[in-house]
């Protein structure tokens, strides 16, 4: 099969593109965050409280500065990125729907689930389908004849459309049979 | 003129009505006489619309502020071009808009059908009148855009000062368009459910109105962005807002669609999938129109916030089960015309494609659904944003980039060994070189790194598939440019096709560049002072500020210098409307291929003269507004009618015209 001999071809290359990046990757990002890169990091997981579907760190009223602010405040005395975050969606405070995207723990899992679930019972289907495909009968169906009460109303459209009887095709002075597309 | 205006909407409802009742009886009863009269009713409609249109416009110029919807977005201050935006800047507008573009495309695609659509075209052109019936319903009875005050107002309340911007003159007019244009090829794989003719005869309006469809969503998309990035001030231009991903879904859907209609266009395979692809897309159109008119989740987009959220719930309910209803039932006759011969084929590559983008389209679903199910569960509500999207959605758009790749390398029916060694070996090249050459360079983050090597990869891989084609005509005597010209006539649905595919290589490159390479810093400066941002010397040099009617206008001029040159000079702006209570500001944005650097006012202090400023340095983020252009030149080239054009074709020797090409072509049937 051409299939097999493309196969370990394919892996090979894969393979090697994956660990050049595992490696290169590997050798990580020279410089650590700053604290300002963290700042922002949290800035774009906490939304605006009073604007709509805006995070802290694109809403531009007082209240997201004053968020933003305090981020930067708290950072300094050494709060995490957790502390801060439990901190805004305690229920004294904004509650769960202040963070950007919901915890990946708890009730909220279900939100992260889902979609890889999905996919991957999508992708099990299509294999299912694609098996099924190849094996499928190798002849035409023969295509179902057209309403039999139909052939009166095209009987009509051929005559509206070719008053001349001697031309019975489908096609219309309109749209004339085409030459070879290369020809023009 | 709003009674005008009324009048002609209700004749418009009628002539709809009568336009979507006559076709099918008159189809059913064999009448032609009747058919063709249903079809000029649908003229009549669209042209009742215009009327009504163009009433509500000389409404505005004429400042008839009578007029509720006049007087709510425009003033006498605006200037009179800003007509043009104001007219779809509310719920009523944009729905008159949106009917009107309708109705002119389904006249468009009436009239244009070719003769063989005949059978099917009474239920096509039924079902587009029957959705026009939907709007104009709803703006006849609920949401009336020549409702009139008691009272006559002096003075209107003024345009919404987000969308005084060039960008909302096309980018609103192109997204609503394009969501509504997802009805043609809707109507006509319907008309062909219908009629019973389950062959392939939609399949060539199907492909047309689709890819049109498609490009004029992905543009308004894309110009949607544009607006973002300029006007919201923080330096980003997509953050999967509901309304975005509104018109992203049913994009998605499409461009599952246009792939995998070409296989049906071919081989006669997947109509069952290709008719499920259209409907699932007018489905998320549908989706999309809701969760704009008063759909239940909060967006920064939502200018036309209606109460009409219910109307378009059932709109949409029953927008999707009539058609999978229909599907169902008509099941055993949607069989495919031949088996698949390989899973390692382009019919199958395609198949796969059209799982991912559903993915992603999935995924983009239940983000915007499921602050509703956890409302509903847990009584408990959340908020589903970028971090999300980006972390399930990315590894998804990476595998479309690779099977972007790939798939167009693998031949139609089964791949064969050396065809695949041949196509495969300079992509992996170019991914390798790029991969290595970037790493030396410093790029280390592995999502970043593995994402430019595919693009690298996906790109060599086009355009060595371009020079080989034009390599070989060249050797048979047409000059080069003529060669590529020819080669791309050749074979436009696939050649367009690929200049497309260039585009989003292009557009990823400035998704990646930006996304992984952004860095952003705010600064307080007053006049003189400057600042260091990574490396950049930013300097505050003044402001004026312009006093007008309706806004006070500041402008700040900023220079930035590095190592001692001098870089550019910005001016960005801030703009105070006291009737909005509310802010809009300009970027000062200086653009190059390799980074952008932008300035935003981001806060002023009472009593100060200390001005916030945030600065943002966006790697690539230029490659993402080039991408436009060569989308719609690509989607130009892949939809031009079959044939070399005659002035292209004069010059070519006798004996070259009739040799075959190297690879079989479409069917010249379209």
């Amino acid at each position: 099969m051409e299939l097999d001999r493309i196969r370990p071809i394919i892996g090979f290359w894969l393979a090697l593109i994956v660990s050049l990046i595992l490696i290169l990757s590997a050798c990580g990002d020279a410089q650590p965050k700053t604290l300002e890169q963290q700042a922002v990091e949290i800035d774009k997981s906490l939304m605006c409280p009073v604007c709509p579907a805006e995070t802290i760190d694109q809403s531009q009223v007082p209240l997201a500065a004053d968020m933003r602010a305090f981020v930067r405040e708290k950072l300094a005395e050494g709060w995490t990125k957790q502390q801060i975050l439990d901190y805004f969606s305690s229920e004294e405070r904004y509650g769960p729907s202040v963070l950007a995207a919901p915890p990946r723990s708890g009730a909220h899992l279900l939100v992260w689930v889902v979609p890889p679930i999905g996919v991957a019972a999508a992708a099990l289907i299509l294999f299912f389908i694609l098996r099924s495909m190849r094996s499928g009968p190798s002849t035409l169906p023969p295509q179902p004849a057209d309403d039999p009460s139909l052939t009166p109303y095209l009987a009509q459209v051929d005559a509206a459309l070719n008053p001349a009887p001697e031309n019975p095709s489908e096609e219309t002075p309109s749209n004339p049979p085409r030459t070879a597309p290369d020809r023009g | 003129m709003g009674d005008l205006g009324l009048i002609a909407m209700l004749i418009s409802l009628a002539l709809a009505g009568y336009a979507a009742i006559g076709s099918v009886l008159g189809r059913l009863r064999n009448n032609l006489a009747l058919v063709d009269s249903a079809r000029y009713a649908t003229y009549l409609a669209t042209l009742a619309l215009i009327i009504s249109t163009l009433s509500l416009v000389s409404a505005f110029l004429s400042r008839d502020f009578e007029l509720r919807y006049v007087f709510e977005h425009s003033s006498l201050a605006m200037p009179r071009i800003y007509t043009w935006v104001a007219f779809y800047a509310g719920n009523e507008g944009s729905l008159l808009f949106i009917t009107t573009a309708l109705s002119l495309m389904a006249t468009l695609a009436v009239a244009l059908a070719p003769a063989r659509f005949r059978p099917s075209l009474p239920y096509t052109n039924a079902v587009l009148m029957l959705i026009l019936a939907f709007f104009l319903s709803v703006m006849t009875t609920l949401a009336n855009p020549f409702a009139k005050l008691d009272v006559v107002p002096a003075d209107g309340r003024g345009i919404n000062p987000l969308l005084v911007h060039p960008g909302m003159f096309f980018h609103p007019p192109m997204l609503m368009t394009g969501l509504v244009m997802v009805s043609i090829p809707f109507a006509f794989a319907l008309g062909t459910l219908l009629s019973k003719r389950v062959g392939d005869e939609w399949v060539d309006m199907g492909r047309v109105w689709g890819i049109l469809a498609w490009a004029v969503l992905g543009i308004g998309l894309l110009l949607g962005s544009w607006w973002a990035y300029t006007i919201l001030g923080w330096g980003g231009y997509w953050a999967w807002d509901p309304v975005e991903n509104a018109g992203l879904m049913p994009w998605l859907g499409l461009t599952a669609f246009i792939h995998s209609i070409m296989v049906q266009k071919r081989f006669g395979m997947f109509r069952m999938w290709n008719l499920a692809l259209v409907f699932i897309s007018f489905g998320l159109s549908l989706f999309g129109m809701f969760i704009n008119r008063g759909g239940p989740v909060p967006s920064v987009h939502s200018f036309a916030a209606s109460t009409l959220g219910w109307v378009f719930l059932i709109f949409l309910i029953v927008g999707v089960i009539a058609p999978f209803a229909l599907f169902f039932w008509r099941f055993n006759l949607l069989k495919s015309a031949r088996p698949l011969e390989s899973s390692l084929s382009r019919e199958a590559a395609f198949l796969v494609n059209n799982l991912l983008l559903l993915g992603v389209a999935f995924v983009t679903l239940w983000g915007v659904v499921y602050p509703l199910v956890s409302e509903l569960i847990n009584g408990v509500t959340v908020t589903v944003g970028e971090p999300f999207y980006n972390n399930v959605n990315g590894p998804i758009l990476l595998g479309l980039i690779f099977l972007m790749g790939v798939g167009p390398l693998l031949p139609w029916r089964r791949a064969n060994f050396a065809i695949l060694k041949r196509n495969l070996l300079w992509p992996l090249i170019a991914a390798l070189v790029v991969a290595i050459t970037l790493a030396v360079l410093g790029v280390r983050k592995p999502y970043a790194l593995l994402a430019f090597s595919l693009l690298a990869a996906v790109a060599a891989a086009i355009l060595i598939e371009w020079f080989r084609g034009t390599r070989t005509r060249h050797r048979r005597g047409e000059n080069p440019l003529q060669a590529f010209a020819l080669l791309m006539a050749s074979n436009r649905p696939r050649y367009g096709g690929y200049v497309v595919h260039l585009a989003i290589v292009v557009l990823a490159l400035g998704i990646v560049g930006s996304s992984f390479y952004g860095s952003q810093q705010d600064i307080l400066l007053s006049p003189g002072q400057s600042a260091n941002v990574e490396g950049y010397n930013v300097r505050y040099v003044d402001s004026r500020t312009v006093a007008r009617a309706d806004r006070t206008e500041s402008y700040y001029t900023i220079d930035i210098t590095k190592n001692g040159d001098h870089v550019t000079t910005l001016e960005a702006q801030r703009t105070f409307y006291p009737d909005f209570n509310m802010n809009a500001t300009r970027a000062g944005i200086r653009s190059t291929p390799v980074q952008d650097l932008y300035v935003v006012p981001s806060e002023s202090r009472e009593g100060s003269d200390v001005i916030g400023f945030r600065v943002f340095i966006n790697p690539l983020i230029w490659w993402l507004w080039i991408a436009g252009p060569i989308m719609i030149l690509g989607t130009v080239i892949a939809l031009w009618p079959a044939g070399v054009p005659a002035w292209l074709a004069a010059r070519v020797p006798q004996t070259q015209r009739q040799r075959p090409e190297p690879t079989p072509e479409i069917p010249a049937h379209d």
